[in-house]
């Protein structure tokens, strides 16, 4: 049976779905979700040991901090209802929150809280009712169909995994089952993620989503004046280099050659050839 | 119909490719009509990088329909000859500077002015085979408002508008101070100039205008013994 700390943070999703009106099937829009709840997302690269990412909230206002490190959209939109959830939950009539979050999802031990904004995304994100529905049309649980399953919702595998079985939705997934299934899907997921069309969402939209728009450009016109290097630029377009080289390259942008004053060309203007006009 | 150059260079303005298309694009190329009545580009531009893409560039066509312009082809020997040297000294990626080559042995073997952007076409332009004087587009540009065949503003806002979403000129859509410097350092210069387009024939301009992106005229100034311009 679902806990205490669970029964909140789906109470709290509910809640929450029921006063933005989402239509619960299928993938939330956590763009434009975050716009109705105020909430700012930005990107920073934490590295590999900088967990999943941060819930802030100072002076009222709140932002989501994602870790661009983590290159998986099915968790960073995880991670993003999670700290949707603290805002929900731990930080309403509070003037300043923090919650660092490294791991997001998944089980263990861990602070009440952090469970609480675990069950808020996982409902958020995968309404019981929806995917009863989903797991009744499907049937036999296999990876391939938990695949589906991750694709619609905009989860993880794990999430996804653990969201059938915590839910106790559908029988055939037991914990025996759900350790099978983890076990026949390493190395697999993304080959068949990438083999049923990916996620409908671009991850490079939703890593920079919050970027404006006149920033992006700004720091590529940086990057073509020569006044950036590429290092700076994949740091102000918050993303690897060779994304924001790729980028820089889509949109024609490349470093300039301004090439130096020369002397033999300059001399040109004095020359007698050139004034005697 | 075209002589050969013999003795003093010709006046004959040759234009490649960029901007023809780029004053297409932004409707001004009536007015380049006007700054150069009589120009031409080479057949080669014309055909396979001018009227070959009408249908992704539809101000392309203009170009073709423009009666000021005339595309001629590069089919001498020697032509041939200096277009296979320059494109295996000067390689660049793919084919990119084909139809500068072609632009440039027009050039050379008219005596007249290139008028092309690319960094490897003008080098292969200055080189001992070719020997042929080339300008930017932004340094012609400056040059018809430094002989007033256009206000320095209008000249700005074509410069400006020829770079939005381009930005590859060494002045860009955002450096209105450096275009205005390179135009006022042009302005200083006007009483030892020929008058236009023989102006163009030199390569010194575009020193001008890499000198002003890089904020190196003052250097230029002092170098030339011009007096030093006090900041209004």
């Amino acid at each position: 049976m679902a806990g205490e700390d669970w029964r909140v943070g789906e109470d709290a999703a509910k809640a929450f779905h029921h006063e933005l009106d989402i239509v619960t099937t299928g993938v939330v829009d956590l763009k434009e979700v975050m716009r109705l709840a105020g909430i700012t997302l930005v990107a920073h690269d934490f590295g590999p040991d900088g967990g999943d990412g941060r819930y802030v909230k100072k002076g009222g206002r709140a932002l989501i901090v994602i870790n661009t490190h983590v290159r998986s959209t099915g968790r960073v939109r995880f991670t993003i209802a999670h700290e949707i959830g603290h805002h929900r939950l731990h930080a309403v009539g509070e003037e300043n929150a923090t919650f660092i979050d490294e791991h997001v999802g998944g089980g263990g031990a861990k602070p009440r809280q952090e469970k609480e904004a675990d069950a808020f995304a996982a409902y958020f994100l995968a309404p019981d009712r929806s995917l009863k529905a989903d797991a009744e049309r499907i049937g036999d649980i296999t990876v391939e169909s938990v695949v589906d399953l991750m694709i619609r919702y905009g989860l993880s595998f794990q999430a996804t995994v653990f969201r059938l079985h915590n839910n106790q939705l559908i029988n055939l997934v037991n914990a025996a089952k759900r350790d099978a299934l983890r076990r026949d899907a390493k190395g697999r997921v993304e080959a068949l993620r990438q083999q049923k069309g990916g996620y409908t969402e671009d991850d490079q939209i939703l890593f920079g989503a919050e970027l404006p728009k006149s920033f992006r450009e700004n720091a590529l016109k940086l990057f073509a004046h020569g006044v950036i290097n590429d290092e700076r630029l994949a740091e102000m377009l918050r993303m690897p280099l060779d994304d924001a080289l790729h980028l820089a390259t889509e949109r024609g942008v490349t470093a300039p050659e301004v090439p130096d004053v020369d002397e033999d060309d300059l001399a040109d203007l004095f020359d007698d050839g050139a004034t005697d006009a | 119909m075209l002589e050969e150059a013999q003795g003093e260079p010709r006046h004959f303005v040759f234009l490649d490719t960029t901007p023809l298309t780029h004053f297409a694009r932004i409707g001004e190329l009536d007015r380049l009509g006007e700054w150069l009545p009589g120009s031409y580009t080479a057949a080669y531009v014309m055909e396979h990088e001018i009227l070959d893409w009408v249908k992704d560039y539809p101000h392309n066509r203009l170009v073709g329909e423009a009666k000021w312009l005339e595309a001629i082809p590069a089919d001498t020997v020697v032509d041939a000859k200096l277009i296979a040297d320059l494109s295996i000294r000067f390689p660049d990626r793919a084919t990119k500077n084909i139809g500068e080559l072609h632009v440039i042995a027009l050039a050379k073997r008219f005596g007249g002015t290139a008028i092309i952007e690319d960094q490897q076409a003008r080098k292969a332009a200055r080189s001992d085979d070719a020997k042929v004087k080339s300008t930017y587009m932004v340094s012609m540009i400056g040059a018809a408002a430094t002989c007033g065949l256009i206000s320095e503003n209008e000249a700005w806002d074509i410069q400006k508008r020829l770079e939005i979403g381009r930005e590859r000129s060494v002045i860009r859509s955002t450096d209105r101070r450096e275009f205005r410097e390179m135009v006022g350092f042009m302005k200083e210069l006007l009483p030892r100039w020929p008058p236009w387009p023989k102006c163009l024939h030199n390569n010194g301009l575009d020193q001008i205008a890499i000198a002003a992106r890089k904020q190196e005229l003052a250097t230029l100034r002092d170098r030339f013994s011009l007096p030093s311009r006090r900041r209004t």
